[in-house]
């Protein structure tokens, strides 16, 4: 297993994925691709949070996909890089993804 | 049993464009063979993951997930051959779709003829039939725009694919 990659300066392989619910874009994520579910080889938060949207919004209706895939970044990098695709999209659609909404926030204070 | 059908695409553009009723009758068509088949194992979701990486690629791989809550399957479908211009054809993702239900589910004791003859049912019924048919939502449709500006910014570095 890899090491956390907490630290902005940490570099690694990252994956910024989106998930859809029934076609609106709910969320987008930063994942970690050097932690992967051994018997699975996908980003292990990423399937464990498609699973409990499965549960309230039935599977027909998620998907799940890594859209970018940043090689030998900096967590930083990586970071900066969900930001603009957050961006692109809250510019496009004046809609903040419910997913996103309370480390927008955050972000924001 | 009841069946999970989701996607879960890891390679940046190669998505299977698939509606949420193709998806829906898939897994009720599942289930219906899990019913007249059952499965004798502990678990209670047959959990199939359809994924690819853009290439080639037709592997069904079986996982284990959830504390044996679920039996787990990859199927791993051979993107190019299925997908043309972006389009997912049916008939041919429905072909391999089967096909790796047949390598996942002979192994406990579901006949192959079985299996099969549902392939038949759903493809008469999901190739050609405008309930089927995916549309992109406005979401996607944003997103495939701002990927694509994207793409022309970061063509020059090879360490951000698109």
């Amino acid at each position: 297993m890899s090491e956390h990659k907490n630290k902005n300066e940490a570099k690694g392989n990252f994956g910024i994925y989106q998930i859809t619910i029934f076609g609106r874009i709910f969320k987008f994520g930063k994942a970690d691709l050097d932690r992967v579910t051994q018997t699975s080889g996908f980003p292990t938060r990423l399937h464990q949070q498609l699973r409990k949207l499965f549960a309230v919004f039935g599977e027909k209706n998620v998907d799940g996909s890594i859209i970018l895939r940043l090689l030998g970044i900096t967590t930083k990098q990586a970071k900066k890089m969900e930001s603009d695709i957050l961006d692109g999209h809250i510019e496009q659609t004046g809609e903040i993804p419910e997913g996103n909404k309370k480390s927008h926030k955050n972000k924001k204070k | 049993m009841r069946t999970s059908l989701f996607t879960y695409y890891n390679e940046p553009s190669c998505f299977f464009r698939l509606s949420a009723e193709t998806k829906g009758f898939l897994m009720s068509a599942i289930d219906e063979l899990l019913e007249k088949y059952p499965i004798k194992v502990k678990a209670q979701t047959l959990e199939i993951l359809l994924c690819n990486d853009g290439t080639d690629r037709f592997e069904v791989i079986k996982t284990s997930t959830g504390r044996g809550q679920y039996l787990s399957f990859q199927f791993w479908l051979p993107y190019p051959k299925i997908t043309k211009n972006k389009v997912t054809d049916l008939e041919s993702f429905t072909n391999f779709l089967f096909e790796g239900l047949i390598l996942a589910l002979e192994p406990f004791g579901i006949p192959k003829s079985e299996i099969q003859k549902i392939q038949e049912i759903v493809k008469n019924e999901l190739v050609e039939n405008p309930k089927y048919v995916y549309v992109p939502s406005r979401d996607e449709l944003v997103m495939e725009k701002i990927l694509a500006e994207m793409k022309e910014k970061y063509k020059d570095n090879p360490n951000i694919i698109i």
